[in-house]
């Protein structure tokens, strides 16, 4: 009986152990605001974050929220921010260069529409 | 995703105009301002928020000029706005008391249009691409839903299946206007190119009242590209190893401020002779097809819409024995079959929506048709010739905001001549009629649409057609869809049961009634449904799961006994008849820009031949359907590469009894379970233009001996008709779609 808890015991602590690093590598979803305003920018938005590490990604247009889906341990929320901002899209954390926004297209110009974060 | 890209171009092409709406958003006419609300196009995703001041700005989207907005709290406005109109008053008013509006991801334009509840399923051009697709029959390779069999062995001809009932049962639509009908009820899906298609969309069940009382397995609507096509011009051309040679051509021209006109061009033709199978007859048939067809649309200033279009075709197609040439002294001679069909279509359909009037609009639908088809089967001669006319004026409203209803009336007119060899079945059909649908939505969580419609046919009287729909959200991922509808259809016997005459098979026609169309009954039909439907996250992605089941059980059918060699007897049913269908689908994305479906499909349909209950013939009892589509990143310029693999296997269906036959002329009673597998790698240099190449029947499964007695035509026993397989094997093709002024 007492092995048999031991055993238990210890398939526990190891079981505990592996789920702990298993959370760090199963992939997370987080949702943020990114600028944009049309069909255009959700598709630049969607494709900008298609890159490897990254599962899923929705941008809602009338929410202006990107839902994501990573893999921490491929990339970080950090670089995906940055990608973003590369494209010229503003992102919660962080704004893009105003080279990169004048790159977009006319009509994906958001800054110019209203702000609503 | 094709969806949005059209869309972003619709926004592109807004952007190019420049042309630019702004106004304020307020409370009422001189209330106070309010900020957060969705400004938007109806039918469009285009939209804009008003800021703290109820300053809005917006971009024109050609084509669109319904403004609509949304805010909590307040009743939806809507406003038409003429395209010179440069500023725009919003005031919403009467605070409602119920739960707030909710914004739905799918728009509804605001005229007589397929209803949701009733849409099992559509298929956009991504869709489309994905296969050949030469015609329409061939756009459902990728689709689990509807299967598209051969007639026969000899002429190719293709028709498709639906709830394993004939392809006649399913009505099938040209942007909403009954096409596929009468003499051309199997050829007619040929004569829509695969690449002129928009969009199909496919309603399994009764369907909607307001098209009429004829369908009973289902509705298809098929949508052309139009003026809403992002491009200027579209080229398609397709090369394949059968010897099928294919363009496409269409041209879109805005004309002025209101009109836009586009051209649709098509050519094909076979003129290679091939007999993969060594049957000595030819594999498919050698022929010459071309269709030209030219459309008009109108957006008026004032909410008028019109569309016109007018459309010619000319098929040419010689089928047979190997040599057989209708045109040499001594070929015509060989067991042969050579058709010509001509057809010109005229269609108009006008509306109004009615502006400062919620959802009030009007509209006409008028169709003339005409088609003429000649030909020679062996010895048999057929000539027939439909002229149809079909008016229906709609009336669609909103009662309340939850209940909204289209009335209205119709006509149609069908004029047959008909001559099969010295036997003559001459018959006009006219029938007026009214119908009412009624949609009621409550909340976003039950929506019942309930139609009924009445007609008098002037050879079977009075025909009440009732048909209910209803979707309930159990969940916001989860669906409940139940339908219920009666269908009704006059025989047409020749052409609904073409494939006969390819064989010596004699016709026998049982008549009860001399007055009525070959003598024969009017088939009656009710079909029940229902569809349980679920979306869900699977590998981080959505996914979906949808099961369903139909019945479909006849009070009155026309039988097609096929059941005594050399003769087909056609009598009305003594006894019963029914169809059980039941599929389920499950759509995943395992890997990113993956799309994987897989489905499975068993059906029971059973009909009283004499006095025996038997399982209809041809029809697999189980089918299996998978397709996988995969999209590399697309570059900077949308350059990508896109792969699509589809299998289906169908398992053993039911022959026709040939028991009566001498040894060497008879079949197994049952047909070989087989795998059909087609592929197809498209390269995209850019979103303007792509190439693809891909193979049909990898497996290269053909069936050996479709035709009994093929070595001699002579013999009362050669009979084609009996086909329950590909006849022709592996294949190749290569094609190429070409966009041209496409706006990026």
């Amino acid at each position: 009986m007492k092995n048999i808890v031991f055993l238990l015991l210890i398939w526990a602590g190891v079981f505990s152990v592996t789920a702990a690093q298993a959370q760090d590598k199963r992939p997370v979803t987080i949702t943020f605001w990114v600028g944009g305003v049309c069909e255009m920018c959700k598709e630049r938005i969607e494709h900008t974050v298609d890159v490897p590490g990254v599962k899923s990604a929705d941008y809602n247009l009338s929410s202006h929220e990107l839902t994501i889906t990573y893999s921490p341990k491929k990339i970080s929320e950090k670089e995906i921010h940055a990608l973003l901002n590369k494209a010229g899209h503003d992102t919660s954390a962080s704004m893009a260069t105003d080279e990169a926004y004048g790159l977009i297209h006319g009509c994906c110009k958001y800054r110019e529409h209203e702000h609503n974060h | 995703m094709r969806a949005l890209i059209t869309l972003a171009a619709l926004l592109l092409a807004a952007c190019v105009q420049a042309q630019q709406l702004t106004g304020y958003v307020r409370a009422s006419a001189l209330g106070e301002p309010l900020e957060q609300a969705q400004v938007f196009w109806k039918g469009t995703a285009v939209g804009s928020t008003s800021r703290a001041d109820g300053y809005f700005e917006l971009q024109r989207v050609p084509g669109y000029d319904t403004l609509a907005c949304r805010l909590a709290g307040y009743r939806e406005w809507q406003l038409f706005i003429a395209t010179d109109q440069q500023e725009v008053i919003i005031s919403l008013d009467q605070p409602m008391d119920g739960p707030e509006v909710v914004i739905e991801g799918e728009q509804r334009a605001q005229e007589l249009n397929l209803l949701d509840a009733q849409r099992f399923q559509t298929l956009n051009e991504k869709e489309l691409c994905k296969a050949a697709c030469c015609s329409l029959s061939e756009s459902f390779e990728t689709n689990a839903s509807v299967d598209a069999s051969y007639t026969d062995a000899i002429t190719g001809t293709r028709q498709i299946k639906m709830l394993g009932l004939d392809g006649k049962y399913t009505q099938v639509m040209f942007d909403n206007i009954p096409a596929v009908r009468g003499l051309a009820t199997i050829y007619g899906l040929g004569y829509l190119p695969g690449p002129w298609i928009r969009e199909i969309a496919i309603t399994k069940g009764a369907g909607s009242v307001v098209a009429g009382y004829e369908s009973i397995t289902g509705q298809i609507n098929v949508a052309h590209k139009s003026s809403e096509m992002k491009e200027r011009v579209f080229v398609n051309a397709y090369a394949g190893s059968q010897g099928r040679m294919e363009f496409n051509g269409i041209f879109r021209q805005p004309i002025g401020e209101r009109w836009h006109s586009t051209w649709f061009t098509h050519a094909s033709s076979i003129q290679r002779r091939m007999d993969m199978n060594g049957d000595g007859f030819l594999d498919n048939p050698l022929f010459f097809n071309s269709i030209v067809r030219n459309e008009w649309k109108y957006t008026g200033a004032r909410g008028l819409r019109g569309e016109y279009a007018a459309t010619y075709s000319n098929h040419e197609s010689t089928s047979g024995q190997f040599n057989f040439d209708p045109q040499d002294d001594v070929r015509s001679r060989l067991w042969g079959v050579n058709t010509n069909t001509q057809r010109a279509d005229f269609s108009a359909k006008t509306g109004y929506v009615f502006p400062d009037q919620d959802g009030k609009s009007v509209g006409s639908q008028v169709n003339v048709n005409w088609h003429r088809q000649t030909g020679l089967f062996g010895d048999r001669r057929y000539d027939g010739e439909q002229v149809s006319v079909r008016v229906n004026l709609l009336y669609a409203a909103e009662i309340t905001e939850e209940l909204k209803f289209i009335s209205g009336l119709s006509y149609n007119r069908d004029d047959y001549q008909e001559q099969l060899d010295t036997v003559n079945f001459d018959r006009m059909e006219s029938v007026p009629g009214v119908f009412s649908e009624f949609t009621w939505n409550r909340g976003t969580r039950l929506s019942v649409i309930a139609g009924i419609r009445g007609d008098l046919h002037n050879y079977y009287g009075g025909l009440l057609t009732p048909r209910l729909h209803a979707r309930w959200s159990i969940t916001d991922r989860t669906s409940l869809k139940v339908s219920a509808g009666m269908g009704y259809r006059t025989p047409n016997v020749v052409m609904d049961h073409v494939g006969m005459l390819a064989g010596n098979r004699q016709i026998r026609i049982e008549e009860s009634g001399a007055e009525w169309p070959f003598g024969l009954s009017m088939e009656r039909s009710t079909t029940l449904g229902i569809v349980l439907g679920s979306k869900f996250k699977l590998f981080y992605r959505d996914a979906s799961f949808t099961v369903d089941f139909y019945r479909t059980q006849f009070s009155e059918q026309i039988v097609a006994d096929w059941e005594t060699p050399t003769v087909v007897r056609f009598y009305n049913l003594n006894g019963e008849s029914w169809s059980n269908a039941a599929q389920v689908e499950l759509q995943s994305s395992p890997v990113k820009r993956m799309e994987w479906r897989i489905a499975y499909r068993w059906l029971d349909a059973r009909t009283t031949y004499d006095d025996r209950l038997l399982m209809r013939p041809l029809v697999a009892q189980h089918r299996f359907f998978t397709n996988v589509g995969y999209e590399t990143r697309a570059s900077e310029r949308g350059a990508k590469w896109a792969f699509d693999f589809t299998a289906r296997w169908l398992g053993r269906q039911r022959l026709p009894s040939t028991f009566a036959n001498p040894d060497a002329f008879r079949l197994h009673p049952w047909s070989d379970s087989f795998w059909i597998i087609n592929a197809q790698v498209a390269y995209h240099f850019s979103k303007k233009l792509e190439l693809y190449a891909g193979g049909e029947n990898l497996g290269n499964f053909m069936v050996m001996d479709p035709i009994i007695g093929a070595e001699n035509p002579d013999n009362p026993l050669f009979d084609a008709s009996l086909v329950w397989g590909p006849v022709f094997g592996r294949m190749g093709y290569v094609g190429l779609r070409w966009r041209i002024g496409a706006e990026d």
